[in-house]
Order: structure tokens, then sequence, then C-alpha cells
């Protein structure tokens, strides 16, 4: 059964969502999945993939939420008109956790659930932990495709500088290919991309950054609320899956800023990190669809079971 | 007040909505909004809740509802077509009347969606006026917009084109569908997205009508559109016409600009005036 719901956040502002309520008999745990926006999308996501999502952990016995933060969907409250990276930027930091501690209050009054896991693509994956972290009756996170940095309005690159440094790997290895200068010289390779591309890691090389240290490397500053919260979050020892799409440039941000630096160590038993062979920020394909619904599934089965 | 609902299509399939009216309606008037599809209608969905807010504020009653397979309603895309997405309309309007004391009921869309209203027939559905903001003229040009989209994705996905747009149409025939955006585009979908054309169906026109156009530069008007308006007005169609700028972009999510003063204040007053 879906059906509307509607709820106070701690501002008082109404929020609005859809409530996917298992058929009776189909469940042994009232088990709780909240599902939140991804950037600025509304709760249907992009593609419809939390439908898709919450219609298949419905099946499986799980009920799901899927709301609207507020300015989001129909739900009150505005957001910054402008560039969508304004918006980005407070959903970083922060900016929507108070309406998942709203939601959650309500649907325990609501449901009474055993357990409640959140999950969430960008920024929702962003929010998930960020309000995990915080309340404790959250036993579990899938956060996907999360952004580990934070975006700024005055760093809103047309080339991300980690980007042009990935890209720029590739001619530096060709460098005495003569095929390689073949193809540059017959224009087959855009010589003002490839000129754009070295001027943005020359002027990132140079650029000071403050308050970051030398191992963030290029492009935004990793995001240090984030970093936090899954160090205190697994330090509490509950779970985490991080999905990521193979292509996505996020992923790959994800992976150099992040992965590589902060999942490693003591806590290892705690987080789990997939990636998605060929799929995008959205995973757009549907194989990629299919395999992230699989993923999904299985890792929540096995939670709900702990 | 907002009411939310789900209601059922002709064919009982459950369709999401609401309705945004002020406790005591001013005037007679009722608006169903067609959303435009899949990618745009995520990126108009604020646009058309603040829209909405406003004529209720004004006193009018709105109702702002997902096509089967879109939104929160049951189904999924690929299982909807045009021709589901026309009854679905038809579906919101009898809901709207019922729930409403409304007398006079109009459309309002954007893009793909004011394609979808433009061709919504006045006499069988007993509509009085449409708004279609910046409506797709012909299906064929939308299709290959679709198709753009996908390229793009190749390009961003694997840092070249795969498959070239003939190639993709190809793949629709013997595939049965490519993906757009994540959405399924199929063989029966493409047919019908194919053979809109609004010039060919301007009896749908026979209402008074109001066509904005949102130029992204305002000095470069949609040639489909101006055609559109040549070809109404021949027919002595009863159509108004309109040239904003566009602040707000269905195209792309860079920007998050979920209002349009000048758009909502001059359809507002539109509807006021003519309809």
């Amino acid at each position: 059964m879906e059906e509307i719901i509607g709820f106070n956040n701690n501002a008082g502002q109404k929020l609005y969502g859809v409530l996917h309520s298992p058929e009776p008999g189909n469940t042994v745990k009232r088990s709780l999945v909240i599902m939140l926006n991804s950037g600025l999308l509304d709760r249907v996501g992009p593609h419809r993939l939390y439908v898709k999502i919450a219609r298949m952990l419905c099946r499986q016995g799980f009920y799901v939420f899927r709301f609207d933060s507020h300015g989001l969907g129909h739900s009150e409250g505005e957001l910054v008109s402008g560039p969508s990276v304004l918006n980005f930027v407070k959903i970083e930091n922060g900016f929507f956790v108070e309406d998942v501690l709203g939601a959650i209050n309500f649907l325990s009054q609501k449901i009474d659930p055993d357990k409640i896991f959140m999950t969430g693509l960008c920024g929702g994956g962003v929010t998930s932990l960020l309000a995990a972290d915080i309340d404790k009756r959250i036993s579990g996170v899938i956060s996907l495709d999360p952004p580990v940095y934070l975006d700024s309005a005055q760093e809103d690159y047309d080339v991300n500088p980690l980007a042009a440094m990935m890209a720029l790997e590739s001619p530096l290895k060709k460098i005495f290919n003569l095929k390689y200068w073949l193809k540059l010289v017959t224009f087959k390779i855009n010589p003002l991309k490839l000129g754009q591309m070295v001027f943005m890691v020359i002027k990132e090389k140079t650029r000071k950054k403050e308050g970051r240290d030398k191992e963030e490397g290029f492009g935004r500053p990793l995001n240090r609320k984030f970093v936090n919260a899954f160090t205190s979050y697994v330090a509490s020892k509950r779970n985490i899956l991080f999905i990521t799409g193979q292509n996505d440039f996020v992923a790959k941000e994800f992976k150099y800023k992040f992965q590589n630096r902060y999942l490693t160590g003591k806590n290892k038993e705690w987080f789990e990190v997939l990636s998605v062979v060929n799929a995008n920020h959205e995973f757009h394909s549907l194989d990629s669809q299919q395999v992230l619904l699989e993923k999904i599934s299985n890792w929540l089965a096995i939670q709900n079971n702990r | 007040m907002e009411k939310t609902f789900f209601f059922k299509n002709q064919n009982n399939q459950k369709l999401f909505g609401i309705l945004f009216c002020s406790e005591s309606p001013v005037n007679k008037f009722g608006i169903v909004i067609c959303q435009p599809i899949a990618e745009e209608r995520h990126r108009t969905k604020r646009v058309f809740v603040n829209f909405s807010r406003q004529l209720a504020s004004e006193g009018l009653c709105v109702f702002l509802f997902d096509y089967f397979g879109e939104g929160d309603s049951e189904g999924s895309f690929e299982e909807a077509d045009i021709t589901s997405r026309i009854a679905d309309i038809k579906a919101a309007i009898d809901f709207l009347r019922q729930e409403t004391k409304v007398e006079r009921l109009g459309l309002v869309g954007i893009s793909f969606g004011a394609a979808l209203a433009g061709l919504v027939d006045p006499q069988k559905t007993g509509i009085d006026f449409k708004v279609l903001w910046h409506p797709v003229i012909n299906g064929n040009e939308y299709v290959l917009d679709w198709l753009r989209i996908n390229l793009a994705s190749q390009m961003a996905n694997f840092g070249k084109i795969k498959f070239s747009r003939q190639k993709l149409i190809e793949n629709i025939s013997n595939e049965g569908f490519i993906e757009v955006e994540g959405f399924i585009l199929n063989q029966c979908l493409l047919s019908q997205l194919k053979k809109v054309d609004l010039l060919m169906d301007s009896n749908g026109q026979n209402v008074p009508t109001l066509v904005v156009e949102l130029a992204e530069r305002i000095n470069l008007p949609d040639r489909f559109i101006k055609n559109f308006l040549t070809h109404c007005k021949e027919k002595n169609k009863p159509l108004d016409y309109l040239l904003l700028a566009r602040v707000f972009n269905w195209k792309s999510a860079k920007n998050f600009i979920p209002d349009h003063k000048e758009l909502f204040e001059k359809t507002l007053s539109w509807i006021k005036d003519k309809a």
C-alpha cells in the first residue's frame, strides 16, 4: 500500500512523503527504510529510481518512506533560488538533517519500527550519514555516490581540476607515441580542450588552498563534516554500505579523497564499498539499475537479519 | 488549502495528485496542470507547486497530478504512452470537477506537457481555455532532443559516441528500446512521439489559448512556435502570444529557480481577462 503522509519538521514546516507499507503478513520484522532527496530532486529521484527501489523493498517486506525535505517537492519552505550549487553546499553541511530527525520521530510513533535504515543518492547519501551519526536509532546506511567534497559557488568549475589531472595522465603516458602526436596535429584530439586542462592543472597547483592538507590534492576541499560523521558512525559499530558508479566522476573523487584515505583500519567490518560497473552518477543504464537494486536488496536482507 | 489524493484513471490505475484551493474560492476557475514528462518533470515540479500556490491564493483551484508511470503514480514509465497521458489528463479534469465547484476549467502545461495540453480535445473534455508555456510543437524534434541527450551521456560515460543517432534509432527497432537519462524510450512511445504535431491537431486550439514562448535569447525565436502561431492565425484560432525570458530551465539542473514572477502574473492576468 502507498499512502501520502504529512508531518511537521522541527521548524514547524509541513513535509510530505509517500509511505510504502508491505502487505500484512509479508514481514517478520518491522523494518523501515527512509529515502532522502537526491540533490534538489523530489522524492521520486532521478528517472524514478526511488520509486523503483521503494516498490522492490516493499515487496520484500520493508516499510519505505520517501519524503521531500523542506523547499522540495510540495513540502513547505523555500530554498535559495539561483545556481543549484548554492543549495548543494548547504546540503553537504547538513541542511536537511533536522528534517530527517523529524521524519524518524514521526515514523517511530506511527510504525514503531524494529530497525531503521537510511539511504539516498548524492546529497541524500551525505544527509543519510550525517543524520545517522546523530541519531542512534538508525541501524544502517546505504550511501549512493555521495560527494565527499564541499561544493562552492566560487569553485563551480567548468573543468574540474581533478578530472583534468586524471585526463592528462593518459596524454603524458603517450608523449613519445607518434600516433598520439599525429592525432593531435590532425585535430582528432581537441588541442583547445587539452590546453584548457593543462591550464587548469597549473592554476590549481599554484593556487593557495587555505585550511586544506596537502594530501587532499586537487579540486574541491574534502567535506570534513562527512569524514567526521563517518569516523564517529563506524566507531559506534553500525554498518554502512557505499555504492558508487564506476563511470561517475563523483565516485572518482570519493575514491581519491576519501576511500583511499579513510576506508581502512580497525573499523573495516562496519563498512563496505561496492562499485557498479559501467554506471554513471544516477545509474541510468538498465543493467546498472538492476545491479544497484540487487546490491541494496542483498545488503538490507543481511542487516535486517542481524 | 492543499489536499493530496490517489485517484483512479479510466483503467482503474492509481494516480497521485495535489489539489491547491483557497479556503473560500473567490472565482470559479479551475486549472489542471499538465506536467512535462521524464526528467523535465523533476526540473519543473517546484515551479508548478509555486505557481499553483499563487493561483490558489488568488482564489483559483489547481490540480497538479502525475501521469500513470510518472512521479508517485502507479506503473512504470515504459508502460505509459501519449494516449495514456491524454486519458490521464481527462481523468484529472473529471476529478477536479467532482472535487470542486469550478465552472470554467483550463489546462496549463510546459514543454511536452504543453503539447499534451494542446492535443486535448476541448469538445470531448469541456475545457474552456489552455495556456501553453513553450510547447513542443513537433514530436520529431522532441525525439531528436532525447537522442541528443543519449549522445551526450555516452560522451560523459565513455568519452566517445558508441552509438550514433542512426544506430540508436535502429536499436529501438531491433531491441525495442533505448535508455535516455534512465528512462526507457520504447518503440510504442517513439512512434507516438513522432506523430505529435500541433500544426496538424490545431482543433485542440478551438478554445482561447495563450502561448508563452520562454526564450533563452529574446532575439532568437523558436521557429516551430513561430510556425504554429502563423498556422493558428491563418485558421482564425483564438490564440494569444507572449514572449518572455526563460528564467528557469527545464532542460538543465544547473540552476534551481522555482519561480518566474512575470510568467505567473501574466498567465494569471490572461486567465482572468480572456478565459
